[in-house]
């Protein structure tokens, strides 16, 4: 992944998370992952086009992400109903859309594709020929991992 | 150190009878929660050890050397040899870290073999033996005499004779007792034809009848070559220098992070065997720094500029520029000095090169550097000179030359998403990967180039004859694809 891209995704999920949830967050040394790998148990998927080709996927427990809507919504919410999931994609949307942003004013040009929210348990996520960049969040509520492989059109 | 034994008395004149109706005892325990058996015929007695005496260069099953009561013996882990999962010894479960291991014995030599746990004593009928089909067993079926059934369990019947046999073509029984520390065992209770070791039967030929040759090759591929050579009595000298190369080696990888694999083989075995030429003696060394001051390429040296020669080498290439795109790969870029050299190599050879530069390397800080690189010198001799422009901060690379180049984050380890390269740079790190990360890196590089591609490498690094043919050589090497 392009050295350019790393950071903008960084400080867009650092600054869209403390703004919204308004905590203090912690973050993880970043790493290279080959992308066949384990999903923690909800993962919210945006889709990456234009100059490039890849996904930004944002991991979590279960539980993170029901305390995360609840503290979201400010309300407690025990359920991984409709409000839940819509609230987790809307986090990841955020996040991507900031990032993506930045990229834009750097003179980058990317599309996003609507948050696809998967949940589940013992699921694994499987692409060819791209390697992830890990970027550990540690919250109160619990941790988020977020996944961002963007390869090159050529 | 505890220990429990098991004498076994040796009941041979069962067999002697009908052999359909003749009993068979086994031995019988479990490896990864299934049941085994083995010919109590074969087994000496049954023990619980630790600390076995570490074996370098040994194939991956065996762990090491083991003194019962003064006789040296062998052990391998059949878990390992089968690629059964090996159980996490609980650490408060016992003091020691105890093993079970049942000792075989083949004629003059014993081998211990480490199991999960011994089970029992049992008796079947020989002619209740089953062959097992091909599919039923998760170890290799040469290994299997057949399936035993007793007392509502079924047991595999290991055939331990080829084991034996696979240890000594794999080299190992026969490294140990070339150099004599095994020794014939003189008391036995099992009636056996004498062996005695003869100078042509050092080469570690056991007495096991059952096992043919051709189902000896099992692991012998695992050995590196060369570490364990036959040691035959006219080749004495060399193979002690074999025996100190090996040393010299895993010498190399503890102390220095070095890796011999096939790309630097050829030139450290050179080195190594220049020394023993100057100095009548094999090198010993105890540090990393006594290995640089003999191969001074293991100091990480300070990533700069290339030098004219290596812009001389490139231009004396005369590359194929044909095709949409000229891409060059810079891999372990590190800052990117390598990226921008190359690139200027290139662009100076043909300023309208549609030329493309990958630069990547797994360290982010020195990754993120690349775009912004500013350096303090630039040789005035290099084509460099005419792609940088002074800052106040130092000099750095103009427009024209930057926007060719694309610095990845990227680990060489991963996936490698890129298209065919004309040209790579990959000098001097595959060396400090293991030999199974190194074998994939080469497999990556060779996939990403093509017929007619350069691959520029390390002066001590040497690419396989059989698909590169050596174009350039100096203080760098370059290579290009047949």
């Amino acid at each position: 992944m392009r050295v350019e891209y790393v950071n903008p995704f960084v400080e867009a999920a650092f600054n869209t998370i403390k703004t919204v949830l308004g905590v203090d967050i912690v973050r993880g040394k970043l790493y290279l992952k080959d992308t066949s790998q384990p999903v923690l148990g909800v993962a919210v998927l945006v889709g990456l086009a234009g100059d490039v080709e890849g996904r930004v996927i944002f991991d979590m427990e279960r539980e993170t992400a029901l305390k995360i809507a609840s503290d979201m919504n400010g309300e407690t919410l025990t359920e991984m109903d409709e409000l839940v999931k819509a609230t987790i994609m809307e986090l990841g949307n955020m996040i991507t859309a900031t990032a993506v942003t930045r990229l834009q004013d750097l003179g980058f040009s990317f599309d996003l594709t609507p948050p696809v929210l998967f949940s589940g348990e013992k699921m694994e996520l499987s692409n060819s020929g791209v390697e992830a960049l890990i970027v550990p969040v540690d919250l109160p509520q619990g941790r988020l991992e977020i996944n961002v492989a963007i390869r090159e059109r050529i | 150190m505890s220990r429990e034994e098991i004498e076994l008395k040796a009941e041979a004149s069962s067999a002697a009878g009908n052999p359909e109706n003749s009993e068979l005892k086994m031995i019988t325990f479990t490896l990864a929660d299934k049941d085994y058996g083995i010919d109590i015929m074969q087994v000496k007695e049954i023990s619980r050890m630790m600390e076995f005496t570490y074996i370098p260069n040994a194939p991956f099953y065996v762990r090491g050397v083991y003194n019962l009561r003064g006789e040296i013996i062998s052990v391998i882990d059949l878990r390992l040899l089968f690629h059964l999962p090996v159980p996490e010894k609980e650490p408060a479960a016992s003091d020691e870290d105890v093993e079970n291991l049942i000792v075989l014995q083949f004629g003059d030599y014993y081998l211990g073999v480490v199991v999960d746990r011994v089970d029992k004593v049992c008796s079947v009928r020989a002619a209740d033996v089953q062959p097992v089909h091909p599919l039923f067993s998760d170890i290799s079926i040469k290994y299997i005499n057949g399936l035993a059934h007793y007392d509502g369990r079924l047991y595999i019947l290991l055939n331990v004779g080829l084991l034996a046999d696979s240890e000594s073509a794999g080299g190992f029984i026969s490294a140990v007792s070339s150099s004599d520390t095994v020794k014939p065992v003189g008391h036995r209770t099992v009636a056996a034809p004498e062996a005695p070791v003869s100078d042509e039967g050092k080469g570690g030929a056991l007495p096991v009848p059952e096992a043919g040759e051709n189902d000896c090759e099992t692991d012998s591929a695992e050995i590196p070559e060369g570490s364990f050579p036959e040691s035959r009595s006219d080749s004495v000298g060399e193979s002690d220098n074999e025996k100190s190369f090996a040393a010299f080696t895993e010498g190399l990888e503890t102390f220095c992070g070095f890796y011999i694999n096939d790309w630097n083989r050829q030139a450290i075995r050179d080195i190594f065997f220049r020394y023993i030429e100057e100095n009548g003696s094999a090198p010993v060394f105890r540090t990393a720094v006594e290995y640089s001051q003999l191969m001074p390429f293991l100091n990480p040296q300070e990533e700069s500029l290339w030098p004219n020669e290596y812009f001389d080498a490139v231009k004396s290439l005369n590359p194929d520029f044909s095709g949409k795109h000229f891409n060059v790969w810079s891999s372990w870029c590190g800052y990117g000095y390598d990226a921008y050299s190359v690139a200027a190599a290139f662009l100076s050879i043909d300023e309208n090169l549609p030329l493309r530069v990958w630069a990547t390397d797994d360290d982010l800080l020195k990754i993120s550097m690349g775009p912004n690189l500013t350096v303090q010198n630039v040789d005035p001799a290099t084509p460099l000179i005419d792609y940088v422009e002074e800052t106040k901060s130092g000099f750095k690379f103009k427009k024209l030359l930057a926007e060719k180049l694309l610095f990845e984050y990227h680990s060489i380890e991963n996936g490698n998403p890129f298209p065919k390269m004309k040209f790579i740079v990959a000098k001097g790190k595959i060396s400090y990967y293991n030999k199974e990360t190194a074998g994939k890196i080469i497999g990556e590089l060779y996939a990403k180039s093509d017929s007619g591609s350069y691959i520029m490498t390390a002066d001590y690094e040497s690419l396989p004859e059989s698909d590169f043919r050596l174009v350039y050589s100096g203080s760098i090497r370059i290579f290009q694809r047949i």
